[in-house]
């Protein structure tokens, strides 16, 4: 799907044809629902604020501007979402135990591994410690090489300057580093 | 800092290699069925949602809430019946003065707004009753009715007793306003954080 047939959904949605957003939400829920996930560190977390992304996006369809792009304005809606929930959600903790059956579980099922890039067990460890970074270090780091955005992209998402983005990065990169060497 | 992150290439070859999570099949589904009970908002769909919760007040709902949720709204009645027992003795005392035309507008007054405070409080105890998605956000709501009222009150009664005790008294009393309105919103607040503790609950919130 390319940006002019995301508009033509668009501008069928705002029409009142409902069942067009379908497409975008098959399109985006992946990528939205990736997110989440690695944000909350919970399935049922991250599955409701997709949901709710959605729904949001839905609702305020008729604010976003045709000459942007959709995705980066969804992803704005979801990081926003994600950012109240994890401050109202701060002292718990509880779920990222969950985290790592989860986690091979997934590997398991999409064959990771293959290319030899990462055992089980340190891709259990290294999303554990991507999950304890603090959230801008964390949503910075997830955005521009999980969710593979451009530095312009995730600056857009995040609302941040392009540089205050590189710097989250590489501090989050250097924190990584730090905790695994330990 | 190097522009490329040359130095964690390695880190990154990691991170670009974690695997991504699938959603449920249905999940698409789910989403168009939430938004065909979703509407957008207008005064005319609010006023629709406000009417339809209406319909959903009952004793039944409110014995089966959780106990934060009884305590909040029974924070709102008990502050709601007392305001309406205050703004009653006002305006009954009224009929007894009979003779000086200022002091019965200002009793008139002073009734008319606590017994709107009063109101308004006993609304939002209704409201918490309900215990639907959209009690908490329109219990703040009378909140700010309530205080706007009260504070009123407080200025009014300044203006009219120009005095060091109408001074102290309207001060007192807009005190105790802030107090009991931030009392309120604890009560609310206690329930939305026990909502957090729940998936179900945190739709509530998020809705």
């Amino acid at each position: 799907m390319d940006h002019d047939q995301e508009q033509e959904i668009i501008g069928r949605v705002l029409g009142g044809d409902r069942s067009a957003f379908a497409g975008l939400v098959e399109k985006y829920q992946g990528v939205i629902f990736n997110l989440a996930y690695r944000m909350t560190g919970s399935r049922e977390d991250a599955d409701d604020l997709t949901q709710e992304t959605f729904i949001r996006a839905f609702q305020k369809l008729h604010q976003f501007q045709p000459d942007k792009k959709f995705f980066t304005w969804l992803y704005t809606i979801g990081i926003n979402l994600i950012r109240n929930h994890l401050k109202k959600n701060a002292r718990d903790v509880s779920h990222l135990a969950a985290t790592g059956s989860a986690l091979a579980h997934q590997a398991q099922e999409n064959g990771t591994g293959k290319d030899d890039v990462l055992s089980d067990d340190r891709m259990i460890r290294l999303e554990r410690i991507i999950q304890r970074l603090p959230v801008d270090l964390r949503e910075a780091v997830i955005l521009k090489f999980i969710q593979d955005l451009t530095f312009d992209e995730v600056a857009n998402v995040t609302g941040d300057s392009v540089s205050a983005v590189k710097m989250r990065i590489y501090r989050g990169l250097e924190k990584i580093k730090e905790i695994m060497d330990k | 800092m190097n522009e490329d992150f040359s130095e964690h290439k390695d880190l990154i070859r990691q991170i670009e290699a974690l695997p991504h999570f699938t959603l449920s099949p249905d999940f698409t589904q789910s989403v168009m069925a939430r938004l065909t009970d979703e509407q957008r908002v207008s005064i005319r769909n609010m006023l629709r949602r406000a009417i339809k919760r209406a319909g959903e007040i009952s004793l039944a709902r409110f014995a089966g809430a959780d106990s934060r949720a009884r305590d909040a709204c029974f924070n709102f009645l008990i502050a709601g019946f007392f305001f309406f027992f205050i703004g009653s003795v006002l305006l009954s005392s009224v009929f007894f003065i009979g003779y000086e035309f200022r002091a019965i507008v200002f009793m008139l007054i002073q009734s008319f707004l606590v017994l709107m405070a009063a109101i308004s409080l006993i609304v939002g105890g209704m409201i918490m009753a309900a215990d639907s998605r959209v009690s908490v956000h329109w219990a703040k709501r009378t909140i700010m009715v309530y205080g706007v009222l009260m504070m009123s009150s407080a200025v009014y009664i300044a203006s009219a007793v120009k005095t060091v005790f109408g001074g102290l008294l309207a001060l007192t009393l807009g005190l105790a306003v802030i107090v009991m309105g931030l009392t309120l919103l604890r009560a609310l607040e206690n329930r939305t954080q026990r909502n957090s503790e729940t998936f179900l609950g945190e739709l509530h919130n998020a809705l």
